[in-house]
């Protein structure tokens, strides 16, 4: 063998090896588009659709764990009361939807009916309601049909699809009735009315109540819909209607809810509609801010029921408080008006200015306000006088405006962070003590975590992922544990490649 | 540079030349280590990881042909931009190794072998996104490989004692390690003063055994 030869076999083995190279994962190459965070009551979990990832972090584990999800996560929610979260997943033609169970490190995957865009949950996590927004694209579907919605039964992990069959494009926001015996009862409204059906009972055919008779040039569209405590009312807020809709629904289960129509007239300008507790029977709450009044009105149209509360000052919202008070406020306006239903007692107190945000907290029978100028948070408390209500203003200054917030109802604490600080607030609600501790980056947003008694700092400017986690209340930095770059959890553990 | 070196081989040459040393060998040279899996494409996206390899040995006859011995120490390392440029990967590797060649001159100038090999390795890998994130891991390794050496002899037959020869040496083989868990990648505190502790992520395993390419220069005298 010639020398020549030989490195005519050295070169051909090498070629040999080089034709045996991988190429580069496409997963590695795409920049990574991670979801918005998730607090549960145990955890925090990150979805990235990238790399089809929920990446749970566990505040006390040292490294975040990775579940793996099907295809295209599009959107993430929580399931309430419960350590779930769901994704939608899947493509236009294939749509999933995806169940991570936190607390057992499980992922359930659902055929769903539609591709659509997002979820609604009833307040006790039992169903959830899934629908289109008119205004998401519709991807490379040619048509979709925005009236077909998809119901969850969460305990079951069963999808079912319903068809709406109104006028209206896509639903406009979902509304869940009260735990009745047999039924329980959905409202869907829409732009030209609203749809009600019996999750139930899907297989019975929902109700469709048009807010504008067909051939009406009228332009009312629902902008708020809430259900009596009792479930057989529902009231309709639409735009251009001083109105509340008053719609009663019938006792049927099993067949269509008979449903009829009432209009019932308070004030100028309605702005919100609320129900009262059920101790009020039969009753609405309208807050007019043309007139500045607060309206209890009767749903059966009885005008000699009708209670009318006169403000000091702009109203447009209403609150409810702790038994029968409400909290009238106006963000605009620097006055807070407390009334309580049952007995008509009223009370108001005047903030040192307007307001960013508000916190009420029927838990706590208070309310807390950030006022940006000057900046201060102040504490709204309730009490009762012989003849009026007594509003109770108590503020804490801060250095810079309010900007995140988390509360712990059980314990009463609010914790909150000022924009541009690194440091976290612990608020006693009760007695305004104040506890901090500095993290090392300014917190977006806060979360508190019942199980364990953490909370959850999201610092901004970092779509990766980073947190910080610290136990709740404390002022110590010591305890605090900073997670940083978090969604490259398991990036070597490539979906559908061997090991 | 050729020159310096081959003055270098002389001189060692003439010193060795007056003891009855057992045969020593001094090797330097590059190789190419080839992950194919693609999970490695996170910090290397042609899969080649260059190696530089240093290594001193001895040798002796053992049947009718020659079994070396030697200590080699490797190094290497790949940087790779990932997720269109939000991380950057950086992946060291570097070893020390034992390991025995056995050779038999088919001819003057061309001498087959096969060698085997065992080590230990350590990784350091950094992934680098809004702050650099690092670990460490080691590994025992173990390797085999065949090849050619092309023995030129360097001086002339007038010398007395022995002549070193210098040798070019191709080889191919496979280097065989467990995966590399890098498991708690970890960011250095930001304040040095109560410093907030850093929770870790887990990247997953990535598979480091693949074949391997080497040219190396030894000079054996």
């Amino acid at each position: 063998m010639s020398a020549t030869a030989c490195l005519r076999g050295a070169v051909l083995s090498a070629a040999v090896l080089l034709a045996a190279c991988g190429g580069r994962g496409g997963v590695y190459v795409g920049p990574l588009k991670p979801l918005p965070l998730i607090a549960t009551s145990a955890a925090v979990v990150q979805v990235v659709p990238e790399t089809r990832r929920a990446v749970v972090l566990t505040p006390g584990e040292a490294t975040p764990a990775a579940l793996r999800l099907s295809a295209g996560a599009r959107a993430v929610s929580r399931v309430p009361g419960a350590e779930l979260v769901a994704v939608l997943t899947g493509t236009p033609r294939a749509p999933t939807l995806d169940l991570v169970d936190v607390a057992s490190g499980t992922v359930a995957t659902l055929e769903s009916p539609g591709f659509f865009d997002r979820v609604s949950w009833s307040p006790d996590g039992a169903l959830g309601v899934f629908t289109y927004a008119a205004t998401a694209p519709s991807g490379q579907l040619v048509a979709r049909n925005l009236n077909e919605v998809g119901l969850l039964f969460v305990a079951q992990r069963a999808l079912v699809r319903l068809q709406l069959d109104t006028e209206s494009l896509a639903p406009r926001d979902v509304v869940f009735g009260p735990a009745e015996p047999n039924r329980r009862l959905v409202a869907v409204t829409l732009e030209r009315g609203v749809a009600l059906f019996d999750a139930l009972h899907p297989e019975v055919a929902p109700r469709r109540i048009a807010l504008r008779p067909q051939g009406s040039t009228a332009e009312s569209s629902v902008v708020e819909a809430v259900f009596a405590p009792s479930g057989r009312w529902l009231f309709l807020r639409a735009t251009g209607l001083d109105d509340v809709i008053v719609l009663e629904l019938g006792p049927e289960v099993g067949s269509p809810v008979s449903v009829s129509i009432n209009f019932v007239a308070g004030g100028r300008g309605l702005t919100d509609i609320e129900a009262p507790p059920e101790v009020m029977g039969d009753m609405v709450l309208a807050v007019y801010a043309g007139s500045r009044e607060a309206w209890l009105l009767d749903a059966r149209g009885i005008q000699d029921n009708a209670r009318r509360l006169a403000a000091p000052g702009p109203v447009r919202t209403a609150a409810l408080l702790s038994g029968t008070r409400v909290l009238l406020s106006d963000a605009a306006s620097r006055t807070l008006t407390a009334w309580d239903l049952l007995d008509g007692r009223s009370g108001s107190v005047t903030l040192d200015g307007t307001f960013s945000s508000s916190l009420v907290l029927p838990e706590v029978d208070r309310a807390v306000f950030a006022l940006g100028a000057p900046a201060v948070l102040s504490e709204v408390t309730v009490t009762e006088e012989t003849n009026r209500l007594r509003l109770k203003l108590q503020s804490i200054q801060l250095s810079r405006p309010f900007s995140a917030a988390a509360l712990d109802p059980v314990t009463r604490r609010l914790f909150f962070t000022v924009s541009g600080s690194s440091t976290v607030v612990t608020m006693d609600l009760v007695t305004l003590a104040l506890a901090e501790v500095a993290l090392d980056a300014p917190a977006a947003r806060l979360a508190y975590l019942p199980q364990g008694d953490w909370l959850v700092a999201e610092h901004a400017g970092n779509a990766l992922g980073d947190v910080t986690v610290v136990p709740a209340g404390t002022t110590e930095r010591s305890g605090a544990l900073r997670y940083v770059d978090f969604v490259f959890t398991d990036d070597f553990e490539l979906p559908g490649d061997a090991p | 540079m050729t020159k310096r070196v081959l003055m270098l081989c002389t001189l060692l040459s003439a010193s060795a030349s007056r003891a009855a040393w057992p045969a020593l060998s001094a090797s330097v040279g590059y190789e190419s280590q080839l992950y194919t899996s693609q999970r490695y494409d996170l910090v290397d996206a042609d899969d080649f990881l260059p190696m530089l390899r240093v290594a001193a040995g001895t040798g002796f006859e053992l049947g009718p042909g020659h079994l070396d011995v030697d200590v080699a120490f490797t190094t290497g390392a790949s940087r790779e931009s990932a997720h269109g440029g939000q991380a950057a990967a950086d992946l060291w590797l570097r070893g020390v190794q034992v390991g025995g060649l056995y050779r038999y001159g088919l001819f003057s100038w061309l001498e087959p072998y096969a060698r085997l090999g065992v080590g230990w390795d350590w990784a350091t890998l950094q992934l680098t996104a809004s702050t650099p994130l690092r670990q460490t891991v080691s590994h025992v390794s173990g390797l085999g490989v065949v090849g050619v050496q092309l023995p030129v002899r360097m001086g002339t037959a007038s010398n007395k004692g022995r002549l070193p020869f210098m040798v070019f040496d191709l080889g191919g083989g496979y280097v065989v390690r467990p995966d590399y868990a890098f498991d708690a990648l970890k960011a250095d505190p930001v304040t040095k003063t109560e410093p907030v502790a850093s929770g870790s992520v887990n990247l997953g395993s990535v598979p480091m055994h693949g074949g391997l390419l080497r040219v190396l220069v030894t000079v054996r005298w």
